[in-house]
């Protein structure tokens, strides 16, 4: 053991903390208030999804892929529906491609939202998150009208999008991209510039640059340590290649820098929707028919895909076997990387006080590591 | 692709699989090789997953790494088959650290060893002491009905079947019993009014 143990006592964060992400553990070692050693368990919300979809038909596993990470379920609908896609050769019309591109910003917006509330929550910063959750809520109205479903949207379908725009939609969505536009200098004055914030986080959760990309860091965590990497540019996919936006970086690598970036990363994404509403199609197929989709086959292949969710890279590999079912379905997001291999490494010799608020700017989402 | 020829010299072929997505197979025992000679050599030095699918009917797991460059702008599938009996595969935490949790969520879904691994330890499931959950042959069914038995008396330990079969029974008797009463009643009524046969004969 690297570390000194003596005299340190053991307390657990989590699962039942305020300040956890989710539903997972770090077990500590303190030397008073100092973190001799971290731990990350977890375990308390293992759903066994990646053995439910094996035994399921492509129908029946689009409906479940969702719930994979509940504060972010759009990139999980964006990677199967694009695994099977990718398997049975299915093309997508453009309409559909800038539909579910304009899904994905609005996800990362509603998330983005959610991080801040828990971020400054962590803090002791109470009003934040009353005022980011109540935003985030108003994205969720969008969403509700789109697709029926606040949190789960199970919209993204293999072939394109299971509905049409609503009437006025766009328009509706633009006025929110305004409020939103003003609310985030709001948030800048309040949280952003904060001094308390600052205090607290400029200089804590240092994550080593040269580590980054040979650790499979990604999101946030990568483009706080000044690495301009992000899939939407990288391996573009829907309409990316399409959209003019930036990839913001900062360099110091601390908690700060990563805030900073998510922030930036939000005026990016309202310039991308604000894109997307003026060069939406007005006509066009929104789902191609299937011929027998209950009975959707899958051939014997296997792919692997990427999307760039609100939190990093996340993939999936996909494997058919000419049956109606998923042969092999596997997640990996950015949360098990960054729980395990950068938490434990990066909690060492911080203070107690700062464990929730690393853990809050990593954007660590527990049912995604144990599915 | 540069890489394809880097390969070829290998007698190890390429395959392009969707735009960004390239695939290469190899047997276990070049494995750890070619992934060091990936890191190393070709500059993939990011590795982003390791999967692994149960081919329970041809008696193997189908492993795949999956490798990214600095640029990130494509990913390498590294492919490699093992058996499914016994199960072993070189660690790869020493140089990916990232491996480390990789590899212990394998030995726990799927139950492959991993020689030299520091920490084989409980990942998702604790004092788990059955068949790897993710193997093919592992029944969810038998499992669930083994660990959870219903408890008597209660509405859900009915056998649904022989519960609707019961009301179906239940449903036919209730209806020849309101038709043996009505005709019974028509029986009766038409004793009891015996007029309207009269004046017809009259």
């Amino acid at each position: 053991m690297k570390n000194n143990l003596e005299n340190t006592i053991k307390i657990f964060h989590g699962p039942q903390h305020p300040g956890i992400t989710g539903n997972m553990s770090v077990e500590l070692d303190l030397l008073g208030e100092t973190i001799k050693r971290a731990q990350t368990h977890v375990g308390y919300l293992h759903r066994g999804f990646e053995k439910l979809i094996e035994r399921r038909t492509v129908v029946q596993a689009f409906t479940i892929v969702c719930r994979i990470c509940v504060p972010e379920p759009d990139p999980n609908e964006e990677n199967f529906a694009r695994a099977v896609e990718n398997l049975t050769g299915l093309e997508i019309s453009e309409k559909a491609k800038y539909i579910r591109t304009m899904v994905l910003e609005m996800q990362r917006l509603a998330t983005m939202f959610l991080w801040m509330g828990g971020q400054a929550g962590s803090i002791g910063l109470g009003l934040i998150p009353q005022w980011s959750v109540c935003d985030r809520d108003y994205m969720l109205d969008r969403f509700e009208e789109l697709t029926g479903g606040r949190v789960y949207h199970m919209y993204a379908f293999p072939g394109g999008v299971r509905r049409d725009l609503p009437e006025g939609f766009l328009e509706r969505l633009s006025d929110l991209l305004d409020y939103y536009e003003k609310r985030i200098i709001v948030y800048n004055n309040t949280f952003f510039d904060n001094v308390i914030f600052r205090k607290r986080a400029i200089g804590v959760g240092v994550v080593n640059r040269d580590d980054v990309l040979k650790n499979a860091y990604v999101g946030q965590t990568m483009r706080g340590c000044g690495i301009k990497k992000d899939v939407r540019k990288d391996m573009p996919y829907l309409m990316y290649d399409k959209l003019d936006f930036d990839i913001p970086i900062q360099q110091d690598g601390d908690v700060y820098a990563r805030a900073i970036v998510r922030r930036d990363e939000m005026l990016q994404s309202i310039r991308i929707l604000r894109q997307i509403i003026k060069q939406m199609p007005k006509e066009g197929e929104i789902l191609q028919k299937i011929p027998k989709h209950r009975k959707f086959k899958l051939p014997s292949d296997d792919t692997y895909v990427q999307t760039e969710s609100a939190r990093g890279a996340m993939s999936y590999y996909m494997a058919g076997d000419g049956s109606e079912k998923i042969r092999r379905m596997q997640v990996r997001g950015p949360s098990l990387v960054h729980a395990y291999t950068l938490l434990e490494k990066l909690l060492v010799n911080t203070e107690l006080a700062d464990v929730a608020m690393t853990m809050n700017s990593l954007g660590i989402c527990p049912p995604e590591i144990e599915r | 692709m540069d890489l394809a020829s880097k390969l070829e010299r290998l007698s190890l072929e390429l395959v392009q699989k969707q735009d960004y997505l390239y695939k290469v197979t190899v047997n276990l025992e070049r494995l750890e090789s070619l992934l060091l000679s990936f890191l190393n050599e070709f500059g993939y030095i990011t590795l982003d997953s390791i999967n692994c699918r149960d081919d329970l009917e041809d008696g193997f797991f189908t492993i795949t790494y999956c490798l990214q460059t600095k640029k990130r702008d494509h990913i390498v599938m590294v492919q490699t088959k093992i058996q499914r009996e016994n199960a072993s595969l070189p660690t790869m935490h020493t140089i990916w650290p990232q491996a480390e949790i990789m590899e212990r969520e394998m030995h726990e879904m799927f139950g492959v060893d991993f020689p030299g691994h520091p920490t084989l330890i409980d990942f998702a499931l604790e004092y788990w002491d059955n068949m790897p959950p993710l193997r093919r042959d592992f029944d969810t069914l038998e499992y669930v009905n083994s660990m959870n038995p219903f408890r008597k008396q209660r509405g859900d330990a009915l056998d649904a079947k022989e519960e609707m079969k019961k009301k179906r029974e239940a449903k036919k008797a209730a209806k020849l019993k309101a038709e043996k009463e009505a005709q019974t009643k028509a029986a009766l009524e038409a004793q009891n009014n015996p007029s309207d046969e009269v004046k017809d004969e009259e």
